[in-house]
């Protein structure tokens, strides 16, 4: 008896379980940033405009660089690509800065990693501020180390080396470079905008950057720790 | 002699008889009539695959209810695209896909195979890959925003 009214109920709820619906409805959640129109032709992603202490966070280590943890976490996974992608983590990777400047920590422009990673190119590194008020260690967490790529540089799609003392808006893509949390000269952080694609002066509303290919017309020395320059003025020749 | 011979014949003819009829039966003819209705379509999907994905039973577990998708940050003017998988165990069906995102945050599409998915027809446990794609105006308001999508 028990088996005769169990087993209906069985194959009926087995049914229904099997059974789809003839509609589907889905619950969708985004986000939406504030964006731009990319500086660089090449740099094809739409940026989203940030501030330094959002792709930065407000996390520290105890030498007041800013953590990975607590930054943007749209970073790339490769800062030699030439087409990274737009997107990690569901977040935009190419980001802008606006009113950042030049003169802090480094001595202007440094000339890294020549030779060795492909011949006859280096990096093109600076660090950008927000407030040049600061004094370190509260420094280090508005500043951001940002690299114009050896390899941009080679295929001429680079923007210009920024002049020291500017104000500058900026963008780039993010990238951690876990290397570098010790650097001084990295503001103990490894949070970097690299590749760096495009620059404008602060207050003015260009949407396009020469770009093209900067070179050491001497050598390339060593000045301090970390910081290579060039012993002539570099060139800078556009090709678009 | 003569009644013997009246037997035989009628001996013959009931065989014969006998033998027509079991023939009769098994040649019986019955006409039959039926109206066949198109079964009612039975979705099931499975949401966030990749782009790559070649969707089957074995992609993921489908389900019918508390679909969700997190698209994530999206830039103003930029294009965001999000992939499903869909099943249909039921009978063969004409897709209808339909989406409330407001206006001013731009146009979302649904394709598939490069076509629009509104019109194609899924077959009887037949799977496809449907790409959602947000077009997000640059005029958008920064803002986080909830919309729906109805797949039929």
């Amino acid at each position: 008896m028990r088996v005769r009214v169990l087993l209906p109920i069985s194959l009926l709820l087995l049914a229904i379980s099997a059974y789809g619906a003839p509609t589907l409805s889905t619950s969708n959640h985004a986000t939406i940033l504030r964006g731009d129109v990319s500086w660089n032709r090449f740099a094809e992603c739409r940026p989203t405009i940030l501030t330094l202490e959002q792709v930065l966070g407000n996390q520290t280590n105890s030498q007041g660089g800013a953590l990975e943890s607590g930054g943007w976490q749209g970073m790339i996974p490769d800062k030699r690509s030439t087409s990274p992608p737009c997107g990690v983590n569901g977040l935009p990777t190419l980001v802008e800065i606006r009113h950042l400047h030049t003169s802090l920590g480094t001595p202007g422009t440094s000339w890294d990693e020549c030779d060795a990673v492909i011949a006859d190119n280096c990096d093109l590194t600076l660090n950008l501020g927000d407030d040049p008020t600061l004094s370190c260690p509260a420094c280090y967490s508005h500043k951001i180390h940002v690299e114009i790529d050896m390899y941009w540089n080679a295929s001429r799609t680079a923007p210009m080396m920024i002049p020291v003392g500017t104000w500058v808006d900026v963008q780039g893509f993010v990238y951690w470079d876990p290397d570098h949390v010790t650097d001084q000269g990295h503001s103990y952080s490894g949070w970097e905008l690299h590749p760096f694609t495009a620059w404008r002066i602060s207050g003015t509303t260009n949407t396009t950057v020469p770009l093209g290919v900067t070179i050491c017309p001497g050598t390339v020395r060593p000045v301090s720790s970390g910081v290579s320059q060039c012993s002539t003025t570099p060139t800078f020749t556009r090709y678009y | 002699m003569q009644q013997q011979r009246i037997n035989l014949i009628l001996i013959t003819a009931i065989s014969i008889g006998v033998v027509a009829t079991a023939y009769a039966a098994n040649s019986l003819s019955v006409g039959n009539t039926a109206t066949i209705t198109a079964a009612a379509p039975n979705l099931f999907m499975l949401t966030g695959v990749a782009s790559t994905t070649a969707c089957s039973a074995s992609t993921g577990t489908y389900t019918e209810t508390g679909l969700t998708i997190s698209w994530g940050s999206v830039v103003q003017g930029s294009t965001a695209n999000q992939y499903v998988c869909l099943e249909n165990t039921g009978g063969q069906h004409t897709l209808t896909v339909t989406n409330n995102l407001p206006a001013a945050d731009g146009t979302l599409t649904a394709t598939i195979g490069g076509n629009p998915a509104t019109g194609q027809i899924i077959g009887h446990n037949a799977f496809a890959l449907i790409k959602f794609t947000w077009v997000v105006d640059p005029g958008a308001t920064p803002s986080t925003v909830s919309f729906g999508i109805s797949v039929s």
